[in-house]
């Protein structure tokens, strides 16, 4: 186990590279703060829309890392909400299409005020796909949980603990 | 798109077409993966996701075919030199855009490879020690994809059916379970290898259920002893209790170092049946120079 979360580590490294995230602490602190706000809505959208479909924790935040990684790759203008909101619906859509049995049709998306359809929607998903070069096997801190875990709580740990 | 020049098309599939074609700048030879993206309820396919990035990961082995990008192309826009140049094709597939995997290009696999040397001019077996490379070179790209393999959490738990071909099915899938792992690809790779020495497939059942027979046939029916909670499994019934043949009936030419592996990527438990690791460490392969590799 000691030589797979080594495998993990290699390939976060891989798939994020450490000037991606030096380039969105940087653009966190020079960007506006509507960003800023809109990232918090965004996420907690994205973690409303999760329980209503029943989704693992893990997949709402594997969508989070592709919103940061896309937005730390381009810019979104100010004010445009329903862009960011776009982007969201397109990162949790991947995000459960990876990590889920079964990903809901795109329609089953709560957008609200908004009306996307499903064309714009895959328009947004090709976009998030390029803008991450299709790099959607992120390594989250999840993937390190049942490791550590054991290694301080001993081998007894039941697993219901951290199966969400 | 306008990068490349398609030459021809050299397979066919459910998944979509499969074009070789010239990339026009550097005249590199590539071959095109044709998905279609189709404006449903689905957005962007599910298996074309998780393709692409569980190749991304697994391209840097050698031993696995490399993918060398993607790309987008939307079906209005002018690109007559790619899409389907049949008019009547043309308006129904309007609205609709492909996707490419760009992969490297191989002359040839390992399928058309033993068909050469079983029909057409010059039949002819394939020498042993061509055997025991294609074998260590297979067993060395599914180790690398083994090594990597805990990619997807979830899905590698209770998955679809319907995986691999019907012939290289591991007799836990065949039953129903849903939780198989590593071991599936084991068996296929023992049904490869026969087949190798063969020329011909080792099980070629036309269905889930002559499939077993023909497993059970050969390597006899499975019991409790043999592989604990067969009988527990979704799809198990009471089957004939045929006995196990001899391994070397049907691969005579494959020695007896060579019997022994397959006979353990055979098992019929796939918590016993041999690692693609362990495989490269067996003694078939000692008179091989693994350096080259």
């Amino acid at each position: 186990d000691a030589e797979y979360v080594e495998k993990l580590v290699e390939r976060e490294t891989i798939t994020f590279g450490y000037r991606c995230r030096s380039s969105f602490d940087d653009c966190l602190i020079s960007s506006h703060n509507w960003l800023k706000f809109a990232r918090l809505d965004a996420i907690e959208w994205i973690l409303n829309t999760r329980a209503i479909h029943g989704f693992r924790f893990h997949t709402a935040y594997l969508s989070v890392t592709y919103f940061d990684r896309f937005v730390s790759k381009r810019s979104i203008d100010e004010g445009k909400l329903w862009a960011v909101r776009l982007l969201s619906v397109a990162c949790l859509s991947l995000a459960a299409k990876m990590e889920e049995r079964k990903a809901p049709p795109l329609s089953e998306f709560p957008v609200e005020d908004y009306c996307f359809g499903n064309k714009v929607i895959q328009r947004m998903e090709l976009l998030v796909l390029n803008t991450l070069d299709w790099r959607m096997n992120s390594i989250t801190p999840f993937a390190y949980l049942h490791y550590f875990i054991r290694k301080t709580c001993g081998e007894s740990t039941p697993k219901e603990t951290v199966s969400r | 798109m306008e990068k490349y020049e398609k030459l021809e098309k050299v397979g066919e599939g459910t998944y979509g077409k499969v074009y070789k074609a010239k990339d026009k700048v550097t005249g590199q030879i590539v071959a095109l993966k044709k998905t279609r993206l189709e404006m449903d309820e689905e957005g962007v396919p599910p298996t074309a996701l998780r393709e692409v990035s569980l190749l991304q990961m697994l391209s840097q082995s050698l031993y696995v075919v490399r993918l060398l990008s993607v790309e987008h192309v939307d079906a209005n826009s002018t690109n007559s030199n790619l899409d389907d140049s049949d008019p009547s094709k043309r308006n129904h597939t309007n609205n609709k855009s492909n996707l490419y995997l760009v992969f490297e290009y191989l002359d040839t696999d390992l399928k058309k490879f033993i068909d050469s040397h079983r029909k057409g001019a010059n039949p002819r077996p394939l020498p042993p020690s061509l055997i025991q490379s294609f074998l260590f070179q297979l067993c060395k790209g599914v180790a690398h994809c083994h090594s990597h393999g805990r990619a997807f959490t979830v899905p590698l738990k209770s998955y679809t059916h319907e995986i691999v071909t019907l012939w290289y099915r591991a007799p836990e899938v065949l039953l129903g379970s849903s939780h198989y792992s590593t071991g599936v690809d084991m068996w296929s790779v023992g049904c490869i290898f026969a087949e190798m020495s063969r020329r011909q497939a080792l099980f070629p059942g036309d269905s889930e259920f002559q499939q077993l027979l023909h497993i059970f046939r050969l390597l006899g029916t499975p019991t409790e002893e043999q592989w604990p909670g067969v009988t527990a499994l979704r799809d198990w019934h009471v089957y004939p209790k045929w006995e196990p043949q001899n391994l070397v009936r049907v691969v005579p030419s494959l020695g007896p170092q060579g019997v022994d592996l397959l006979s353990k990527m055979l098992k019929y438990d796939p918590a016993e049946r041999i690692s693609a690791k362990a495989a490269m460490d067996h003694p078939y392969f000692d008179s091989l120079d693994k350096s080259q590799f």
